[in-house]
């Protein structure tokens, strides 16, 4: 096939699928008067062109198609209820509830708040070396308002004791176990951190020694040792006074600890030397105390 | 925006500013914005789907999105190719959940249900292998050739819908008549 051809049939494709007439004069009709293959493609394009217009007939849209797209459109238009706040009202509901109910099944301890009575009065009279006191569910004539407090005037810790509720991971299964809960005290500067009335008035009586063991159990050897030097100093019993010397070494007082040490080491001593005259024989030219003195 | 449509001609409205008061609610611009473009995203959705009420409906679905979508629609763009690539996606999206083409012959669809007797006694015989090649044709040669003789589609129309330009609409069509020669060697 000739490139004249082969161009003249591409002519003849581009003329009949933009529905023009094919020209009489011109290099295209030229050629097509002389060629007979071509002419005959051209017959064949006018042909086809004829036959696909006549015979191919495509459905038109319906004739409500407008209407009915504009309805389509009004109703996607169309606010919709929304269920957003009525699920974040219920949620806020529920929020609320529950947490009622967690306040109401475990109510928290009332917030430390040094009173200025308690901080006057320690301000004029100044607490003794590790002066502790433990609460005995009575009320204080001299300090109506205070609770349990703790001041360790030589020491920079200060710490308060506060009766009350609080949760521990061991008795977590056990509710309302009143325990100690130790707490840092709110002002840095207070002398003397006071709390409030206990919460609940049946609380029962603490010991020093359970205190103390409360205490070592938290980790504060500071406030051990004071409870342990308190607990001895109303009953120096060997294991007050060892105790107390082994808090104070842990808290790293080695000179209180050295002290409790010796006393504690000094009562053995006494007492083994007591038992040691009871055992001894009397000495010689003692004298004795006979019953049949008398007698004889 | 409503005024500026119905104040003029609706020739010289733009389809943006007809897109914005019909979704303002302005009826008379929807109904001219669904006059200028329903048959050609008709045509389009028909040609694929060869299922008249799916066509529609892929149309219609069409129009909607593209108004309730505009404050997505870039200034800078046309409102009309927007919406034909809407209806492109739908109807491809259509064909996926089809998964398998629905195989409507092209005479049901597409060839004239009641012809004149003459071209019927003259053509019969042609129409069938025509059909054929019709079918057997490529995508996208039978897509615009469809649209052109079957739609009536202009080329301007037919480039719109397929988002390519119209000399290739063109050679598309030129294309599709030469692959039909090619397989109709017989007629004079």
């Amino acid at each position: 096939m000739k490139i004249a051809c082969l161009r003249c049939k591409r002519a003849l494709a581009e003329y009949a699928a933009t529905d023009r007439v094919i020209p009489t004069v011109g290099a295209l009709a030229g050629h097509l008067a002389k060629c007979g293959e071509c002419a005959r493609e051209r017959d064949w394009f006018q042909a086809a062109h004829r036959d696909l217009k006549s015979s191919l007939t495509a459905e038109q849209a319906a004739a409500g198609f407008t209407d009915s797209t504009w309805a389509r459109f009004s109703a996607s238009t169309r606010p919709h209820r929304s269920y957003i706040p009525v699920l974040a009202l219920s949620s806020a509901a529920c929020a609320a509830v529950i947490a009622a109910a967690i306040l109401v099944r475990n109510p928290r301890t009332p917030p430390l708040v040094p009173t200025p009575d308690s901080t006057a009065s320690a301000a004029t009279k100044p607490a003794p070396d590790n002066d502790i006191r433990p609460f005995d569910g009575k009320a204080n004539p001299g300090k109506p308002t205070s609770g349990v407090g703790l001041t360790t005037s030589q020491s920079e810790q200060k710490s308060s004791l506060v009766p009350g509720l609080i949760r521990h991971h061991r008795v977590r299964h056990t509710d309302h176990k009143r325990i100690l809960a130790y707490r840092k005290p709110i002002e840095a500067g207070a002398t003397l951190v006071s709390t409030s009335r206990p919460h609940f008035p049946e609380t029962q009586t603490i010991s020093w020694d359970q205190m103390a063991s409360w205490y070592e159990y938290q980790g504060d050897y500071r406030s051990a040792a004071a409870a342990y030097i308190q607990a001895a100093r109303e009953d120096p019993t060997d294991s007050r006074v060892f105790n107390a010397g082994r808090a104070s070494e842990c808290a790293g007082d080695v000179a209180q600890a050295i002290e409790y040490y010796a006393r504690f080491l000094k009562h053995e001593r006494e007492q083994e030397s007591h038992f040691k005259q009871q055992e001894a024989p009397p000495r010689k030219g003692a004298w004795q105390w006979n019953e049949n003195r008398d007698t004889t | 925006m409503a005024e500026i449509a119905t104040a003029q001609s609706p020739v010289d409205v733009t389809d943006e500013s007809l897109a914005a008061a019909a979704c303002s609610g302005d009826r008379r611009a929807f109904d001219t914005l669904v006059g200028r473009y329903r048959d050609t995203a008709f045509a389009y959705a028909l040609t694929h789907l060869h299922n008249r009420e799916e066509a529609e409906d892929v149309t219609q679905e069409a129009f909607v999105r593209a108004l309730m979508a505009l404050n997505r629609f870039r200034i800078q763009a046309s409102w009309a190719a927007w919406l034909m690539r809407i209806v492109r996606n739908l109807c491809r999206d259509a064909l996926r959940r089809r998964r398998v083409r629905a195989s409507v012959t092209l005479d049901d669809r597409w060839m004239d249900s009641a012809p004149t007797p003459d071209i019927e006694a003259l053509f019969s015989e042609r129409r069938a292998e025509l059909a054929s090649a019709v079918e057997a044709m490529p995508e996208k040669f039978r897509t615009p050739l469809l649209m052109h003789y079957g739609s009536r589609r202009t080329n301007k129309e037919i480039a719109l819908a397929l988002g390519i330009p119209e000399s290739t609409v063109i050679g598309r069509i030129a294309g599709a008549l030469r692959f039909l020669r090619k397989r109709m060697v017989d007629l004079p």
